[in-house]
């Protein structure tokens, strides 16, 4: 981290146009527990830097693993040399927004660091919850998992940024796989794919409650055995928080990424539908839809003091009462476009180039009440928890599939259906949605594993998010 | 060889490593890899990356007890850190009941999977196919993108028992996606290449494929979903063996009982052409003659002429059913239980692509899939994703239209029951693990896929 600046120096002298530096060291621990047993504590140290440089108007990146002086200098040289090479194919020069520069730190508020809880009292938490789990000789496999991040983060530049973070995320989660015969059904708790991650020390594990929750994810796997598979069929239907999380996130975290639209992603993840001509014009969502992007919400695991190339956190608006009004953007994105760079310029560890990510990347809290919105909704389903997701190369055409949806009948949560799936057209389905719950039911669901890029990288998103209706949605059985 | 720091260094370290691991089984895993990647869009290179990185995973245990531990410092502090956090997990953890401890030594294969070639293309190389491509592209008025890379890397496994292995690695990628016309949905071609020996790359044939396909994906027409006979090219039935392999050879999925493999060994569970062998030594690329845990790759017949047979075995989810492992495992800093198919192989028919497209009278030829899903129902092997790219209406054999981009959702066992020919060759397709691992796919034609909506409309 100390030698970061040996980098910047060297630039300078080869006449770099511009250049930052990024220290990253990473500690990481992972307990998983499969059927009960423990089956894997995995530590891991992972440090190196990441160079990024313009040279004649061109980009070129490098990173090595390791802090020494001269190791840095020459990965600054190799950066240096690639851009040159990018230059062959320029078609105009680079050029990065203006932005304000800082001298700073930043440190995730935490009540309990997860390092310093003990591996036996993990352990002894996620057997308690197995134990649960597998209190029927339906249950054939589960899983119960909690892990910590601590990252440490030193960003100087040639404008004169020197920013240190020190973020911490930690997240658990639990499932249980029922089997009779061929049927085999899965539940989760938090949320699917090993559970749900805030930027907050263990007291967000300990409000999970994963203990007092397995007998119910227990008892719903093995009702989903005998359910009915999901009709098909246009329903109504109410989107718990962690599903509608994943809706969000494809549906228009990914296509408001402004690099994205302007084709940057277009041989790997696609193109985006929401082009800048539409803003401030596409009716992208009812009256009551707001979406919001910010690196500010307490426990979003896009949470920080600045991205990676030095922007400050902050919010922005992406829909407002239904219309497209922002992007993602970065100090690229903004000489180009207009449009600010606004902290969401991030890189997968010390080794990858940022891109534009989502970072918490949320739909503002509505008005109802949970109780009230089932009540009113006869003849609905209520679909929860991710167990397969698919979008258009534009972000068009989508289907999700969940773990479980509950027919209701006469105000309650009634009659589950299994593998049950919805499809539907990005703005039709937002524009259908009229019901949002509460603040209340507001979560911050934390996603480690965004992928985008090549190489690929994967972020640590988040969304916050809570349950909403949508009408007339084309629902059906997966299989 | 200057890449490479050789079998050599590793060895010492790892000797050095066990040497301090107070006589607890210990496994020594190292990684060293140096790769660049130059990323275009718009006709222009928008990203132009290096990085490089050595890592290594220590896997300690006693009896069950065992503790792992990882870092990417090589130092003689970071490597002792390293190990005396796997110590501490061994000792403060809970047994893993049937861990098998470090495999015995035993007699490897070879395959060759270094070419020096690769290891020295550089950035300035890989501009120079950029910009050939870029004035190919130009020609027909099109904008490219796309990416072209190389890697070189090292793999070093040693134990405790005094098994030790080492095996150099390159590898080369390209991919491009040539569009017609601005917008937020142009028509658009793709053509993919991937090998260890850049020398070999034909570059011009993979991006000029990439144009002429965008050439002919101008105007397309919307076509309504339903049942229609299909010629997937390698890449988009690539897209559909990738998560096949994953929901279905998986030996964790298999314990689970959630894959399509689960209690049906001996079944016949796809169409009578099919054959999936997992196969280090027979595959294009050619894969690691040891997996990570030191234990020599085995072919595996997966699924031979339609009939389920086996799948992969890591040393812990072997012992955990009472068979042999079969060097798939991912050893240290995986779980134990996990292993996977890195060089699945599929036996190719007798048709030329071509010959296929010949064979339907109402039909559509796909290029490739985007954002294929395999968990709507694994057991099933239901799947979902969209065309992209570049598809075809057929009529009697020859294309008619380009059409715009449909969604399939099918059970993929059913619909590889109506596999009704093969292409005659294979194309090598580098999956999640690309370095180590590849898939050798034909294209293929299947009877009756179900295409369930439509882009701007679909259901």
């Amino acid at each position: 981290m100390e030698n970061l600046p040996a980098a910047i120096d060297r630039l300078k002298k080869l006449g770099a146009d511009y250049a930052d530096a990024r220290s990253v060291e990473t500690k990481r621990e992972d307990v998983v527990l499969r059927n009960g047993k423990v089956e894997a504590v995995n530590r891991s140290v992972d440090s190196g830097v990441g160079i990024r440089v313009i040279a004649d108007g061109s980009w070129g990146f490098a990173a090595v693993a390791s802090g020494d002086e001269a190791d840095i200098v020459a990965a600054a040289e190799e950066a240096f040399n690639i851009a040159k090479a990018s230059a062959t194919t320029k078609r105009k020069h680079v050029k990065l927004g203006e932005i304000e520069i800082y001298q700073d730190t930043y440190e995730t508020p935490i009540e309990k660091d997860p390092f310093e809880v003990p591996l036996r009292d993990k352990i002894q938490l996620l057997t308690k919850a197995a134990n649960i789990l597998h209190k029927s000789d339906k249950i054939v496999a589960t899983e119960a998992s909690c892990g910590a991040l601590h990252i440490n983060k030193r960003f100087v530049s040639t404008e004169g940024a020197d920013i240190r973070q020190h973020t911490i995320e930690t997240g658990a989660g639990i499932e249980a796989t029922a089997k009779l015969g061929e049927e085999i059904q899965k539940r989760t708790y938090p949320n699917s794919f090993r559970g749900d991650w805030q930027t907050r020390g263990w007291e967000s594990v300990d409000e999970m409650k994963l203990v007092e929750n397995a007998d119910r994810v227990r008892d719903e796997a093995i009702l989903l055995l005998t359910a009915e598979v999901c009709p098909a069929g246009k329903r109504d239907i109410i989107i718990s928080g962690p599903q509608l999380a994943l809706q969000v996130h494809e549906s228009n975290g990914h296509p408001t990424e402004l690099d994205r639209v302007l084709g940057t992603e277009i041989s790997l993840a696609g193109g985006s539908f929401m082009q800048p001509h539409l803003v401030g014009n596409l009716k992208y969502g009812s009256d009551i839809v707001n979406i919001y992007a910010d690196s500010i919400s307490p426990g979003g695991l896009g949470t920080f003091g600045y991205d990676d190339e030095g922007v400050k956190s902050t919010r922005t608006d992406i829909i407002k009462n239904g219309i497209f009004v922002g992007y993602l953007s970065s100090r690229e994105c903004q000489a180009l476009t207009g449009h600010r760079a606004n902290g969401a310029m991030r890189a997968d560890g010390w080794s990858n180039m940022p891109l534009i990510r989502m970072i918490n990347h949320s739909l503002a809290p509505g008005d109802w009440e949970l109780d009230d919105l089932i009540a009113d909704s006869d003849g609905a389903l209520y679909m929860d928890m991710n167990k397969s997701w698919s979008i258009d190369d534009r972000r068009v055409n989508f289907k999700f599939g969940c773990e479980i949806a509950w027919e209701i009948q006469n105000g309650k949560l009634a009659k589950p259906f299994k593998n049950p799936a919805y499809t539907g057209i990005t703005p039709e389905f937002w524009n259908s949605c009229d019901a949002i719950c509460n603040e209340k039911y507001w979560h911050i669901w934390g996603i480690p594993s965004c992928g985008k890029g090549e190489p690929m990288q994967s972020a640590h998103v988040a969304h916050g998010t809570s349950p909403a209706r949508f009408r007339k949605v084309s629902v059906g059985g997966a299989s | 060889m200057k890449y490479l720091k050789g079998k050599d260094f590793y060895f010492d370290l790892a000797d050095s490593i066990i040497s301090k691991c107070d006589n607890a089984g210990c496994e020594v895993l190292f990684s060293n890899s140096k790769s660049g990647l130059t990323r275009i869009a718009n006709s222009t290179i928008h990203q132009n990356v290096s990085k490089r990185s050595t890592d290594v995973t220590v896997r300690v245990s006693r009896g069950d007890n065992i503790g792992t531990a990882s870092t990417n410092v090589i130092t003689n502090e970071g490597l002792f850190d390293c190990l005396m956090n796997a110590l501490e997990i061994m000792k403060s953890s809970e047994p893993l009941e049937g861990f098998p401890g470090p495999a015995q030594k035993a007699e490897y294969r070879t395959t060759d999977t270094y070419v020096e070639a690769t290891a020295k293309f550089g950035p300035s190389e890989r501009a120079k196919v950029v910009v050939d491509a870029i004035a190919r592209a130009k020609v027909d008025g099109l904008t490219l993108a796309g990416a072209v890379e190389n890697a070189v890397g090292e793999i070093a496994f040693a134990n405790s028992n005094g098994v030790k292995v080492y095996q150099p690695l390159t590898s080369f990628g390209c991919n491009f996606v040539a569009m017609d016309g601005e917008g937020d949905d142009p028509p658009s071609g793709y053509a993919a290449l991937a090998g260890r020996d850049v020398s070999k790359a034909d570059w011009k044939a993979t991006y000029d494929r990439a144009c002429r396909k965008a050439v002919l994906a101008r105007n397309p027409i919307e076509i309504e979903p339903g049942k229609y006979d299909v010629v997937l090219e390698s890449a988009a039935f690539s897209e559909l063996i990738e998560w096949f392999n994953f929901i279905t050879f998986n030996s964790q999925s298999v314990m689970d009982g959630t894959s399509p493999m689960s209690g049906h060994a001996g079944d016949k569970i796809t169409g009578k052409n099919v054959t999936i062998i997992d196969d280090a030594y027979g595959s294009i690329l050619g894969g690691l003659p040891f997996d990570f845990e030191g234990v020599p790759r085995q072919v595996v017949p997966l699924i031979e002429e339609g009939v389920a047979r086996t799948t992969v075995q890591s040393r812990f989810s072997a012992a955990k059913q009472g068979m042999e492992p079969t060097g798939h495992g991912f050893g240290p800093g995986s779980m134990p239980s996990n292993a996977l198919p890195l060089n699945l192989r599929i036996t190719p028919g007798d048709k030329t692509i071509d010959e296929m497209v010949g064979m339907l009278d109402n039909g559509i030829q796909v290029t490739r899939f985007h954002y294929v899903n395999g968990l709507l129902d694994t057991r099933k092997a239901v799947m979902t994703g969209m065309t992209r790219d570049g598809a075809w209406l057929i009529e009697n054999g020859k294309i008619k239209h380009a059409i715009k981009n449909l969604r399939f959702t099918d059970n993929m066992l059913e619909a590889w029951g109506r596999i009704d020919a093969i292409e005659n060759e294979t194309h090598p397709v580098t999956g999640w693990w690309s370095a180590v691992g590849s898939y050798d796919i034909p294209g293929v034609l299947i009877r009756g896929f179900t295409f369930t909506g439509k882009t701007g409309k679909g259901s």
